[in-house]
């Protein structure tokens, strides 16, 4: 409390005394820090950039980020993400799918509570699958649980549901695909007049959140984890743009900035009293190749555009270094990733030769780029350049990039840097990417053996046996697949010296871990 | 109402701001020969400070800045200028038009040039290209629209003036043909305050294709625009500020140069009327 007290008076004073103070301010708080053990009480401050008035607190249907940011404090699931972005139970203690995959069993942990003191039951989770799932709420995230037959679940007892699958689809990781919006509320909720749940924080006061301001919750003390959360209050503040956002974090008035860019990160220095979390995840960048039109649907261009692309160059210019090579493969932390395949190396000289067998000369294509891809995009066209290549980048706005003709680009950047689910597990992934039945197929991609392989995946229990079908189905992918998967992005967070508990994983959230965070 | 050569050197600003667009013009043609790399060349790393091979660093990319700011002098200029003459060429024809016609044409052109000035420029500017995309000469003539009904508003104004006095009076009972009336007797006499706004249409030009760039609806990169430039460096304003300033830095001497041209022109007019004014009150 007492640097609370302290980071109030500096608030208080003016902008050349703030940094002359802050600047003295590390110091005491190493001295006092959080160090390792967790402490109880004041204020964690999130800065966000939203500032859209269009959020809101809504369970299932989050708008923007910002909006799924504030449901990670208000909201528990019955899995959780662990660091390493496993799916570890959280609300559930016992979930297992039948042996023909037809039928999920879930049964909640004893004794939990929402915010309003109400038990949580098996009529609560299926309030909670069929309100996600519900055609007139229409989620945009109901479809990752498509596969759920939401009228026929069936609750056993108090605690306990069983959730039939069509098609015998259960060995899609169910887990995988519910955790971020699968808040559990309870049946009387409402996203505006009663936005209840089960999550660390509960809101403060009905009007403690401002769409594109704030949002201040007070801590939930019969959270599900003992002694969890330690902060007393939570807020999140919503800022406009990047520089005011670390301006913020570096004079103390926040204490957490998420998801950096790799041109800032140099204004956090050591003793400015923040610090910058790198985090390595799976969402990756890429160039998407749509197979069904020419010139990509001869399997020679789609070689050599693979072949032109140098990795390293484009994570040290377009990331800033802050990220990975990949290779045309997505889901490396998945157990069934074949790492066996060689990594495909830059060679302009042999994409020339494969331009050649297929009858291109000087080969002139468009790429179409996302305002946050155009960086990546006017690298690789230089790169392509050596092979007599010519890439005109066509950086269009974000409603246009994703608007009606998204799966009809002939050329097109793509990946998954925002999604926290997309490029974990294999299957999951495939299916909202370039598996057969993929409603999100950009590259059309339609390889007869391909599609044997993954349905044979998505019905095969045993991992092992699972692995093989999956290498097969990779091997496709790298020699003749429609993605030029050419890195993974770090995430980075600016943490304040006075926040605890905030450690790098294979995420882009550390920042919204809120029970494990203190002050 | 004209002015002469010999005027021209004690007129300051005119002088200074007529060396300013000169100078962006020899650096406009100039610049892509003289520049050490291609405008789109990788060349260093990215956000690299200045040093001697790169005097201005490398940008967001690890293009080289000076490079580009000598590829990119020729887009603005010519976009400009463009847009500026198109206005001024339409927006004046219609204008004398409406002021030397009757009464039923003078109130339907200002009808029309009242429902484009209810559009903030820059809006329908941002309307248009967002719908139709962002050519070059797409951009040009929209803000060329853009500017059009402020000119006719002007040469209206000017043009009935003019119509009243003596001069006009007597070509038309001499019964010269409105052509000749128009480009002979009334044109010449206002071509100093379209000259004037000729030269703020070309500030407000400036300004406005940058702004575009800057808010991503100018030119496609990898043009080596300057608001392109800003708006693709602005991100590593804090700690590398070198590629995003050097363009601000032109664009600004460049909006100074016409705007001091036009303000000198302006000066120099009303001086050389005060002179004549003055003379015939001597003779």
């Amino acid at each position: 409390m007492i640097e609370l007290s302290r980071r109030h008076l500096l608030a208080a004073a003016g902008a050349g005394g703030l940094l002359a103070l802050t600047g003295c301010g590390p110091s005491q708080d190493k001295a006092t820090g959080p160090g390792l053990v967790p402490r109880r009480g004041g204020r964690l401050r999130l800065g966000i950039v939203d500032g859209d008035r269009s959020g809101n607190l809504d369970a299932h249907k989050p708008v923007g980020l910002g909006s799924t940011i504030r449901g990670f404090a208000l909201y528990a699931k019955l899995w959780e993400w662990s660091p390493v972005m496993t799916p570890d139970l959280a609300l559930a203690e016992f979930a297992e799918v039948n042996d023909d995959a037809t039928l999920w069993t879930i049964r909640l942990k004893p004794g939990l509570e929402f915010h309003n003191g109400k038990s949580i039951t098996a009529d609560d989770v299926i309030f909670s699958i069929r309100r996600l799932t519900d055609p007139q709420l229409a989620s945009p995230y109901g479809s990752l649980v498509n596969q759920i037959d939401r009228d026929n679940l069936q609750r056993l007892d108090g605690r306990t549901v069983r959730i039939p699958v069509r098609d015998g689809q259960g060995f899609i990781a169910l887990p995988d695909t519910w955790t971020n919006f699968g808040g559990i509320v309870p049946a009387d909720y409402h996203p505006v007049t009663n936005p209840v749940g089960a999550g660390p924080y509960k809101l403060k006061n009905p009007g403690d959140y401002v769409p594109g301001q704030r949002a201040l919750f007070t801590r939930f003390e019969n959270y599900f984890k003992d002694g969890k959360p330690y902060a007393d209050e939570l807020e999140i503040i919503e800022f406009k743009d990047q520089t005011s956002r670390i301006a913020a974090l570096l004079s103390g008035q926040i204490d957490l900035a998420n998801a950096l860019l790799p041109e800032q990160v140099g204004l956090i220095k050591p003793g400015s009293g923040a610090r910058v979390l790198v985090s390595q995840t799976n969402g990756w960048q890429s160039f998407d190749m749509n197979t069904s039109v020419a010139p990509f649907d001869d399997v020679r261009v789609r070689q050599a555009f693979r072949l032109l692309v140098d990795r390293q160059d484009l994570v040290d210019r377009a990331l800033l270094g802050q990220g990975r090579i990949a290779n045309d493969l997505y889901s490396p932390h998945d157990p069934t990733f074949d790492r066996s395949i060689p990594q495909r190396t830059y060679d302009p000289a042999a994409a020339r030769r494969l331009l050649d067998e297929a009858g291109h000369g000087v080969l002139k294509v468009e790429l179409v780029a996302s305002p946050a891809a155009a960086s990546a995009a006017l690298v690789f066209a230089e790169q392509a350049k050596k092979a007599g290549v010519e890439i005109t980048v066509r950086k269009v706005d974000n409603p246009t990039f994703t608007g009606p003709q998204r799966l009809d680009w002939g050329f097109s950047s793509g990946g998954a840097m925002g999604s926290g689910m997309l490029g974990l597990s294999w299957i999951p992934t495939g299916l909202h990417t370039d598996a057969p039945t993929s409603a999100g197929n950009k590259t059309h991609f339609r390889d007869p053996e391909f599609a044997r392989l993954f349905t044979a995946a998505l019905a095969q229990p045993d991992l092992e046996k699972r692995k093989a079908l999956v290498h097969a189905a990779q091997r496709i992918q790298h020699e003749r697949g429609g993605m030029i998967i050419w890195g993974f992005s770090n995430t980075l967070d600016g943490i304040s010296d006075r926040v605890g508990g905030a450690e790098a994983e294979n995420s882009h959230f550390p920042t919204w871990r809120f029970d494990k965070l203190w002050v | 109402m004209s002015f002469t050569l010999p005027a021209l050197p004690r007129e300051r600003q005119l002088r200074l701001g007529l060396a300013l667009l000169l100078g962006v013009l020899l650096f406009a043609l100039a610049g892509p020969v003289l520049a050490p790399h291609a405008q789109d060349a990788l060349v260093g790393q990215p956000y690299a400070p200045p040093s001697g091979a790169a005097w201005l660093g490398y940008d967001y990319l690890g293009r080289d800045v000076v490079s580009r700011l000598l590829h990119g002098g020729w887009t603005v200029l010519w976009m400009s200028l463009a847009s500026a003459l198109a206005a001024l060429l339409v927006g004046a024809a219609i204008g004398i038009l409406a002021g030397f016609a009757g009464r039923r044409t003078d109130q339907a052109i200002v009808w029309g040039t009242d429902v484009l000035l209810a559009f903030p420029d820059l809006i329908l500017v941002l309307l248009v290209v967002s719908m139709l995309g962002r050519e070059p000469g797409l951009i040009v003539l929209t803000v060329a629209i853009a500017f059009v009904p402020g000119v006719v508003r002007l040469a209206r104004g000017v043009t009935m003036g003019v119509a009243k006095l003596e001069f006009v009076e007597a070509a038309r009972l001499l019964g010269y043909p409105a052509p000749r009336i128009l480009f002979r007797e009334i044109l010449p006499n206002i071509a100093t305050p379209l000259l004037v706004h000729f030269g703020i249409m070309l500030t407000w030009a400036i300004s406005m294709l940058a702004g575009l760039s800057l808010l991503g609806y100018g030119v496609a990169p990898p043009a080596a625009d300057r608001g392109l430039m800003i708006n693709e460096n602005r991100a590593g304003l804090v700690l590398h500020p070198w590629a995003a300033l050097a363009p601000v830095v032109l664009i600004g001497l460049f909006a100074l140069g016409a705007n001091l041209v036009a303000e000198g022109v302006s000066r120099l007019n009303a001086r050389i009327g005060t002179q004549t004014r003055g003379n015939g009150h001597a003779g």
